[in-house]
C-alpha cells in the first residue's frame, strides 16, 4: 500500500517535472493566450459601442416633436443641424426625407431616402417611401437599373458599410487568435487553425474592401437627383444645344462628366445628356 | 501593467463623457411686445412686433379687441439656431395697425400659447393725436463733400407716395480722388418703411460742376407702411483716399507722395435726410378682399393636368406676379368647390428687381382631390390691389379653367405632396418618421482616443507578442537538442572509460557505476530531468521512449546495479558485455527517440 502511494507521488512529481523546460514555456503561453483572448473580446465589445449620444438624441427628439406638431421648417432645420454636427444616421436621413417630401420637395426627399438606405440598407420604411416617390416620379430602382454597378454593389444592399466594418473587425480579431493558434499548436490542431486563418484573412480583406467602398459611395458617389421643378436635359453642355427632354423633380441620374456648370448624366433608361449642376443634388 | 498605465486616461474619458449631458442647457422662454413708434396721427399706421424667443411651437396670439386700431395685415418670420446641442427658435409676429381715433392707448398684454404653456408679453403704450404726429428726424444736414474731391448726395424718385408705394432712394457717391479700398455704405434710418436693397451701379464717369468724377450709385427701395410725414434719414459712406486726381492727366502727380498709398486718409461722407409725404390709401372703392397689396399685379391659374381621376390629386398653381412689394400680398381667397377635397394652399414668394422696380411672384399651390366624375369649371379666383399710378383699386381675376374628372383606379397609389402641416393623401402616404435611439455615426465605427487606438493596434501587438514568444520557444527547443547531443557524446566517452576499467576485475563495480551514470545522464538530458531522478519508475513512465526500449533500459540498469552492489557475483566478462549493451542501447534510444 505504502509502495503504491509512493509510486503515485512519484508519478505526480514526474509529471510536474516533465512540464519543466519548454513545456513550462508552453503553459505560460497558454495563460498569456487566454488573457489575450479576453482582451480581444473586450475590444470587440468596445468597437460595437459608441460615444455618449445623449445630446444628439435630445436634438433628434426635438426635431421629431417639431415634425409631429406640423412645424416642418423647424423639424428640417433640426435634422440638418444633426447632419452638420457630423451625425451620419439612417433615421436622421429618413426623417429629413419625410420633411422634404411633406414640403413638396420630392427630389431632396429621394436624395435623403437614398442616403438613409446606404446607412440602413434593410430598412423597410425607407424602401417603401422611396418606392412610393419613385412610382410618383415615374422612375424605377436606379441602383439596379444602372447595370454593372448595381451587381458590384449588391453586398452593400445586404449590409451597410458599418456592418461590413464590424465583420472586418471581428474577422481581424479572429485572425489574430488563429495566428496565435498556428504559432503554438501542433499536429492536426495546427493544420486546422492554419486553414481557418486563411479563410479569415479572405473574409477580412473582402469586408474591408466593401466597407471602404460603402463609405466612398456615401461620401460622393456618381449618383444625383433632380431637385428643380423642371430642368432641361440637353444634348450638349450649354443652353444652345438641343433640348432632349425636360426632367422633373425627383428623377435620378448617374453622373459621368462635368463641363463648367453642366454635368453629363445618364438616365435610368440609358439616355445620356447634359443637365445644369445647380438643378441636381449629388448623392 | 496596461490597466495601470491607461487607467487614469480611461477614467478621465468616462468622467468627461458623463459630464457632457450637463453641458446642454435649455433655451430661456420669453415674449416681448414692441412698437415702431409711440405717437401717431389718426389714420396712420404702426407696426406691432411680438417677439417670442425659445418656444418650440407658437400659435398666433389672440390680439383681442384693439380699441382704436384696426389690424391691416400680419406676417411672421423666424430664425433657428443650435447652441450647445439645443435648438432655439426666435419668432417675430408683426402686425400693421391703423389708428382709428385719438387717445392714449395701452395695447396688450398679449398671451402667446405654445399649446402647453402660455407666455405673456407686457403691454405697450401708444398715443394717437389728431392730424399728423411730429416726426423724429435729424435736423442736421449732412455734408457729403470733401473739398470737392468727393461728393455724396441722396435723392428720391418721389417725395409724395401712397402707403405701400415704392420710393427709390439713390445715394450718389462721386469722387475724383484715388480710393484706397472699397467704400462702405451704411443705409439710412428707415423708421416707418420696409425696404429692399436694389444694388449699386458704376462707377461711371460724369461731369459735375465742370469737373469729371467717377460716380457710384447705391439704390434702395422704401415702402412706407403708414401715412404721414416721414424722413429717410442720413446715409453715410466711409472711404479711404489718396489725394491724387485720377483725371489730372499728370503722370508725375504721384511724386511727393507715397507710391504705395500709405499716405491715405479715411473719411465719412453723409447725405442729407429727405422728407417724404405718405398719402393714405383711399377708403373709397376699397374692395372687401383687399389685403394691402400696392403696385401692378397680374393673376394666373395653371392646373397640373386638364384630366384627372377621382381620388387622384390635382395641383392648381395660382401665381400673382408684377411690380410692387409681394410681401404685402395676403392669403389667397379660395373659392368653394363642390365635389373636391381642397387642401390648404402652400405659399411661396420670390422677389426680383426690374428697371429699379421691386417686384416678384407669390405662388400658391392648391391641392384638389376630385370626389366625383364629370366636367368642371374652376373659377372664382380673384385678387385686389391698389395701383398708385391711377390712384385706384383694381381687381385681377384669373381666367377659368376646365378639367375633366374620370373614374379613378382603386389600385392606384398616387401621392399628394401636401403643404406644411396639411398632408394630402390620395391612397397611400409615406411611412411615419422614426423615433429611435440614434448613435452618432452609422457610416463607420469611430471610437476615438485610446479606445480607437487599442481597437486597431492591440490585436497587432498581441500577434507580435505571440510571434516573439514562438521564436523564443523555437530557440529553446534548438538549445535542448544541443544539450542532448552533448549528453550523447559525454555518455559515449564515459562508456569508453568504463570499458577500460572493466578489463580489471577488481574495478568491475566502478565500471558498472560509470556505465550507469552514462546511461542516466543521457536519459536525464533527454527528459529534462536531473540525473539523480532517473530511476526505474521514471524510465518506465517516460512515454516518449518506445516501450520495448524501456524494458531493455531497466534490465540494463538492473544488471549494472547488481555488479555495483554485489561485485563478487559477476565476472569481468559480464561487466564488459553490459558496457557494450549500454553503448548499443544509448545509440538505439537516440536514433528512435529522434524519429
Amino acid at each position: 500500500m505504502e509502495q503504491v502511494k509512493n509510486a503515485q507521488l512519484k508519478s505526480t512529481h514526474l509529471e510536474r517535472t516533465q512540464l519543466g523546460g519548454s513545456e513550462l514555456v508552453s503553459s505560460r503561453l497558454k495563460r498569456a493566450g487566454l488573457l489575450g483572448l479576453v482582451l480581444v473580446m473586450a475590444l470587440v465589445a468596445a468597437a460595437s459601442g459608441e460615444q455618449d449620444t445623449g445630446e444628439i438624441n435630445t436634438l433628434f427628439d426635438q426635431a421629431c416633436d417639431f415634425y409631429e406638431a406640423g412645424d416642418l421648417v423647424s423639424a428640417r432645420a433640426g435634422f440638418e443641424a444633426l447632419l452638420s454636427m457630423g451625425v451620419r444616421n439612417g433615421a436622421v436621413y429618413y426623417n429629413l426625407g419625410n420633411c422634404y417630401y411633406k414640403q413638396g420637395e420630392v427630389g431632396r426627399a429621394v436624395a435623403n431616402y437614398r442616403r438613409a438606405l446606404m446607412l440602413a440598407p434593410r430598412d423597410e420604411d425607407t424602401r417603401v417611401n422611396l418606392d412610393l416617390l419613385r412610382s410618383a416620379v415615374g422612375t424605377r430602382d436606379t441602383t439596379s437599373a444602372f447595370g454593372a454597378g448595381g451587381i458590384a454593389q449588391a453586398p452593400l444592399r445586404l449590409a451597410s458599410a458599418r456592418e461590413w466594418q464590424i465583420v472586418f473587425y471581428a474577422s481581424y480579431y479572429l485572425c489574430i487568435i488563429f495566428l496565435v493558434g498556428v504559432l503554438f499548436l501542433s499536429g492536426r490542431s495546427r493544420a486546422t487553425a492554419a486553414r481557418v486563418l486563411v479563410a479569415l484573412v479572405i473574409v477580412s480583406a473582402c469586408s474591408f474592401a466593401l466597407s471602404a467602398q460603402g463609405r466612398s459611395l456615401f461620401r460622393g458617389g456618381s449618383g444625383a437627383v433632380v431637385v428643380a421643378e423642371k430642368t432641361e436635359f440637353m444634348s450638349g453642355p450649354g443652353a444652345a444645344f438641343e433640348e432632349l427632354v425636360k426632367l422633373s423633380d425627383g428623377v435620378e441620374l448617374k453622373l459621368r462628366a462635368r463641363s463648367g456648370i453642366w454635368v453629363e448624366a445618364q438616365l435610368p433608361t440609358g439616355e445620356v445628356g447634359w443637365v445644369r449642376e445647380g438643378d441636381l443634388e449629388p448623392i | 501593467m496596461m490597466t495601470r498605465r491607461f487607467g487614469p486616461a480611461v477614467a478621465a474619458v468616462i468622467v468627461i463623457a458623463a459630464m457632457l449631458p450637463a453641458l446642454a442647457f435649455g433655451a430661456e422662454l420669453s415674449a416681448e411686445a414692441r412698437l415702431d413708434r409711440t405717437m401717431l396721427g389718426v389714420g396712420d399706421r404702426l407696426v406691432l412686433t411680438i417677439a417670442v424667443t425659445g418656444a418650440s411651437e407658437v400659435r398666433d396670439p389672440d390680439l383681442g379687441v384693439l380699441d382704436g386700431f384696426r389690424v391691416e395685415h400680419s406676417s411672421r418670420s423666424q430664425s433657428i439656431s443650435v447652441v450647445n446641442f439645443k435648438m432655439t427658435r426666435s419668432l417675430n409676429l408683426q402686425y400693421v395697425l391703423t389708428a382709428l381715433k385719438e387717445g392714449d392707448y395701452e395695447l396688450g398684454p398679449f398671451a402667446v400659447s405654445t399649446g402647453k404653456e402660455v407666455y405673456v408679453a407686457d403691454p405697450v403704450r401708444v398715443k394717437v393725436v389728431k392730424g399728423r404726429a411730429p416726426q423724429s428726424s435729424s435736423p442736421d444736414a449732412g455734408r457729403g463733400d470733401d473739398d470737392d474731391l468727393v461728393l455724396v448726395s441722396a435723392s428720391v424718385d418721389r417725395t409724395r407716395a401712397y402707403v405701400g408705394q415704392q420710393i427709390t432712394h439713390t445715394v450718389k457717391f462721386a469722387y475724383r480722388v484715388r480710393m484706397l479700398n472699397e467704400p462702405r455704405y451704411v443705409p439710412a434710418e428707415h423708421t416707418g418703411f420696409w425696404f429692399e436693397e436694389l444694388g449699386s451701379s458704376g462707377p461711371e464717369v460724369e461731369t459735375i460742376n465742370g469737373k469729371q468724377y467717377y460716380v457710384l450709385k447705391l439704390r434702395t427701395a422704401y415702402f412706407p407702411i403708414s401715412s404721414g410725414k416721414f424722413t429717410i434719414g442720413k446715409s453715410s459712406i466711409r472711404y479711404a483716399v489718396r489725394d491724387t486726381d485720377p483725371f489730372s492727366g499728370d503722370p508725375f502727380s504721384i511724386f511727393g507722395r507715397d507710391p504705395f498709398g500709405r499716405g491715405g486718409r479715411e473719411a465719412v461722407g453723409e447725405t442729407k435726410p429727405i422728407e417724404i409725404e405718405v398719402l393714405p390709401l383711399p377708403g373709397e372703392g376699397r374692395p372687401e378682399d383687399f389685403t394691402g397689396a400696392v403696385g401692378q399685379f397680374d393673376m394666373r391659374l395653371t392646373p397640373s393636368s386638364r384630366t384627372v381621376k377621382t381620388g387622384e390629386s390635382l395641383t392648381l398653381t395660382v401665381k400673382i406676379s408684377g411690380r410692387g412689394n409681394v410681401k404685402s400680398i395676403g392669403d389667397l381667397a379660395v373659392p368653394e368647390f363642390e365635389d373636391f377635397r381642397v387642401f390648404a394652399p402652400r405659399a411661396r414668394e420670390s422677389a426680383d428687381v426690374q428697371r429699379l422696380r421691386v417686384g416678384g411672384v407669390k405662388t400658391f399651390d392648391l391641392v384638389l382631390v376630385p370626389q366625383r366624375t364629370g366636367k368642371y369649371t374652376l373659377e372664382g379666383f380673384s385678387f385686389s390691389y391698389f395701383d398708385p399710378e391711377p390712384g385706384k383699386y383694381i381687381m385681377s381675376t384669373a381666367d377659368p379653367i376646365e378639367i375633366e374628372v374620370g373614374e379613378g383606379d382603386e389600385a392606384l397609389t398616387g401621392i399628394v405632396p401636401g403643404s406644411a402641416g396639411q398632408i394630402g393623401v390620395a391612397r397611400r402616404d409615406i411611412r411615419h418618421i422614426k423615433r429611435v435611439e440614434i448613435s452618432g455615426n452609422e457610416l463607420r465605427l469611430s471610437p476615438s482616443g485610446i479606445r480607437g487606438f487599442l481597437m486597431r493596434y492591440l490585436p497587432i501587438a498581441v500577434a507580435l507578442l505571440g510571434i516573439a514568444v514562438s521564436i523564443q520557444r523555437r530557440r529553446a527547443e534548438v538549445a535542448g537538442k544541443g544539450m542532448v547531443r552533448k549528453a550523447f557524446k559525454a555518455a559515449m566517452r564515459n562508456l569508453k572509460a568504463a570499458r577500460a576499467l572493466a578489463r580489471d576485475p577488481a574495478r568491475a563495480a566502478d565500471a558498472a557505476g560509470m556505465t550507469a551514470r552514462a546511461v542516466k545522464s543521457y536519459l536525464g538530458a533527454r527528459t529534462g530531468m536531473s540525473e539523480g531522478l532517473v530511476d526505474h519508475f521514471a524510465i518506465t513512465s517516460t512515454e516518449a521512449m518506445p516501450a520495448d526500449l524501456r524494458s531493455r533500459v531497466t534490465d540494463l540498469i538492473g544488471g549494472l546495479d547488481k555488479i555495483r552492489f554485489a561485485p563478487g557475483e559477476s565476472g569481468a566478462g559480464e561487466i564488459g558485455d553490459l558496457v557494450d549493451r549500454a553503448g548499443e542501447l544509448i545509440r538505439l534510444v537516440d536514433g528512435r527517440w529522434n524519429k
